[in-house]
């Protein structure tokens, strides 16, 4: 009877040990007490992202570069761009048969790891050439809406050769002056800046008229609006447009092929009111007191791109200088975020909403837009590293 | 005439042996009723030789003490050669040639030889206990909080299995504590086999395996030699560890990579009944170095420093052993016996050693330290009069 006993308990001790030893997970790597220091909770870059659009819809397989970095938009078209800093940065948009587009791009000074500039950008399909034949008077006609044409009128004298033409109307973006005059509008301050009303891509750029030609530039009126010119990368006022209220269209000469605009000073203002409020996209603590490893967690939230105006006023001026029809999507984005051993991260992401009035002449249009988002961080460590000995 | 002769001479030797028998058994049950276990009893004319193992009296000495006054109310004409086991295991000899003529010598080879071949009373082996250990973390490391306290009770089932062979499984129930890591979790404690041999006399071995203190799991061995008068023991021991972890509630271990070492000799001085101790160590996480201790047992306590210098990092602390309450147990009557350890037992360190890790060892017994596990002959022979 005494052997019995002692040996079922001998068996169950002997049992209760091997399933011990076979319940645990056994790896190769020893634990020791000491946590695991991370060299940084997110990575140390900065962020650009948005949506590249058509005026129908997302544009995929467009490239997006700034610098050495480099990116292709998705089917949903959004694109994101990794950045070592957060200096002001020149985006282009491209893709094969669409005009490019410069952006600037331009961090908050108090910008920290882990923010991202919203830069959403339309693009334009280049429109099919037409044939100007030299010694000819000619009248092309260019899609601009459904409802107008852009024209040009070339005179016989204009051309030696006969030349393919084509004449775009698209949707350009804040130049970078325009760009750091509206970053630097502090809450309820103002500044001016310079943007197109209407523009138009002309190819072959760099061809030259005998003769001036003539456009017909669709676009509502706006007073003081005048002829301008893209060069390097600002608009550069080159005479006055005359409105013809017969197309509803401006009137301007040229006697050369490039980026032409109808361009106009507006006011931006911003009211103290309701200039700049953030909305939060995501709060989360990855809880990691009591572990010696390090933890890493990817905290999705969802970005919002793009801007939204009240009323009908001024929509194609202010998308010249947002660089996309007013639409707002929204981007899914996430953010790898570690925890160091014994160690809670508490990650709020933020993203700014602002709120802008323009005024040109008379006219005044309010514009929210979604911009900047602010990764803000907070830690909190556990008793396994001693403050001191 | 011849015939009475006879009868008389068959007469005494009837009545000798009876006698013998009769001592014998009064004896052993003598033992058994105070809950002693492993008894075995021979006599020799005036020898007896008794071996026992104490799982009731707090003490080595005291339960020694006790023992020797109950054989004295039997039969005070005896020199009563007693040797005292542990699991089964000698330990050490203690000779009574009267109720205060009391020697202990960790000679036991006599004793053990005498003994071999007798049946043993009240076997220890298939006996369960279940020992409720009070555990206290206290750490001065963190400047905003006056200590980090952990407070935990850590029951232990124990069981005896064979000769030197103990299993225990101790999980770890903590009661409160204000630290944030693997402290608040239900965890497992000590959970080891364990062998001890006695090889030769005075030489000891112990071999464990299993998940020990310290966040260890592995294989330790150790060995001991002890001169027979208690005053020099000389030891060593190596282990093969990997980790045991309960971080974030989930245990991990690892393969077993690491290799520890020591080696020592100690001094008893039985003058101040103070233990030195040298040591040459390589720590958990491969730090060498060379540790030294001073223990002062008192009759019912003990009191220790330490200092260690390992891989140019110093550490140190003090370790007592103080008697948790009653100075007796209840005996092992039943298969499984509930109970709490005899002493209290804590090791401080003044440095946590985390930010170099470094100093860090492990035990493999939940009970590592104890006096009730202190069985030196000298001290013995300090205290055993006045229990």
């Amino acid at each position: 009877m005494k052997t019995n006993f002692r040996k079922f308990f001998s068996v169950l001790a002997v049992a209760a040990m091997v399933s011990t030893a076979v319940l645990t997970s056994c790896s190769d790597d020893e634990v020791t007490p000491i946590p695991d220091e991370v060299e940084s909770t997110i990575e140390n870059a900065y962020y650009i992202t948005g949506i590249v659009t058509t005026a129908d819809g997302v544009l995929s397989g467009a490239t997006v570069s700034s610098g050495s970095e480099s990116a292709t938009t998705d089917l949903d078209g959004v694109y994101k761009l990794t950045m070592s800093s957060a200096s002001k940065a020149t985006v282009t948009f491209s893709k094969d048969g669409y005009i490019s587009i410069d952006a600037t791009a331009i961090f908050a000074s108090d910008a920290t790891a882990g923010a991202a500039v919203t830069l959403s950008q339309e693009l334009t399909a280049q429109a099919a050439s037409q044939t100007a034949t030299a010694g000819e008077d000619a009248t092309l006609s260019f899609y601009y809406d459904s409802d107008s044409d852009i024209v040009l009128s070339i005179p016989s004298t204009s051309l030696t050769e006969s030349t393919d033409i084509s004449a775009t109307s698209y949707t350009p973006t804040a130049t970078e002056s325009a760009a750091t005059s509206l970053a630097s509008v502090t809450d309820g301050g103002t500044t001016t800046v310079v943007s197109a009303l209407s523009a138009v891509y002309l190819t072959p750029s760099g061809t030259t008229f005998e003769t001036p030609i003539t456009i017909y530039i669709p676009g509502e009126y706006v007073e003081g609006a005048y002829h301008a010119k893209l060069v390097d990368g600002e608009w550069e006022k080159q005479g006055d447009a005359s409105y013809d209220t017969a197309t509803n269209s401006y009137v301007i000469e040229v006697s050369g092929f490039s980026q032409h605009s109808i361009a106009v000073e507006s006011i931006v203002s911003t009211s103290s009111s309701s200039s700049s409020s953030t909305i939060t996209l995501a709060s989360e603590t990855i809880k990691n007191i009591g572990n010696v490893d390090a933890l890493t967690q990817s905290i999705s939230y969802s970005q919002k791109s793009g801007w939204e105006i009240s009323g009908n006023s001024l929509v194609s001026y202010v998308a010249g200088i947002m660089g996309c029809s007013s639409n707002v999507s929204e981007i899914a984005q996430s953010l790898d975020v570690t925890a160091a051993g014994d160690e809670n991260v508490t990650v709020t992401i933020t993203q700014q909403v602002t709120s802008t009035t323009f005024t040109v002449g008379s006219t005044s249009a309010t514009a929210t837009s979604y911009g900047d988002v602010t990764v803000s961080i907070t830690t909190e460590q556990g008793d396994m590293r001693p403050d001191h000995n | 005439m011849r015939l009475n002769y006879t009868k008389s001479i068959a007469a005494m030797v009837l009545l000798l042996l009876f006698n013998v028998g009769y001592g014998q058994q009064q004896e052993i049950e003598a033992l058994e009723a105070m809950g002693l276990e492993n008894i075995k009893v021979i006599k020799d004319g005036s020898e007896s030789y008794i071996s026992l193992q104490d799982n009731v009296y707090r003490g080595v000495t005291r339960g020694i003490s006790e023992v020797v006054n109950t054989l004295y109310q039997i039969d005070s004409t005896q020199t009563y050669n007693l040797l005292i086991e542990e699991d089964g295991i000698p330990r050490i000899s203690v000779t009574a040639k009267s109720i205060s003529d009391i020697t202990a010598s960790y000679d036991t080879e006599e004793i053990v030889e005498k003994l071999k071949d007798e049946k043993v009373y009240n076997s220890s082996f298939g006996k369960l206990s279940f020992v409720l250990y009070p555990e206290l973390f206290l750490e001065n490391s963190w400047l905003d909080k006056l200590y980090g306290v952990a407070v935990n009770i850590s029951p232990a089932v124990e069981l005896s299995l064979w000769r030197g062979a103990m299993l225990t499984a101790q999980v770890v129930i903590p009661i409160y504590t204000n630290m944030q890591d693997e402290k608040q979790y239900i965890r497992p404690g000590v959970i080891a086999f364990r062998q001890d041999l006695r090889l030769i006399n005075q030489l000891y071995g112990s071999f464990s395996i299993g998940n020990f203190t310290e966040d260890r799991m592995g294989a330790d061995a150790t060995v001991n030699y002890y001169t027979k008068d208690g005053s020099w023991n000389f030891g060593a021991r190596a282990g093969l560890t990997g980790s045991s972890t309960f971080y974030g509630g989930e245990w991990a271990v690892s393969k077993w990579k690491r290799v520890t070492w020591s080696g020592w000799a100690s001094y008893y001085i039985s003058r101040y009944n103070l233990e030195m101790k040298g040591e040459v160590v390589q720590m958990i996480y491969g730090d060498r170095g060379v540790r030294g201790s001073m223990q002062r047992y008192f009759k019912d306590v003990s009191v220790g420093f330490y200092a260690m210098l390992t891989d140019g990092y110093a550490n140190g602390g003090f370790t007592f052993s103080v008697p948790l309450p009653g100075q007796r147990r209840s005996k092992r009557d039943h298969r499984v016996s509930v109970t709490y350890p005899e002493y209290f037992t804590r090791v401080y360190r003044a440095r946590n050693g985390i930010e170099e890790l470094k100093g860090f060892s492990y035990e493999t017994r939940p009970d590592a330290g104890s006096f009730g596990n202190f069985y030196n002959p000298q001290h013995i022979n300090s205290y055993i009069n006045n229990f």
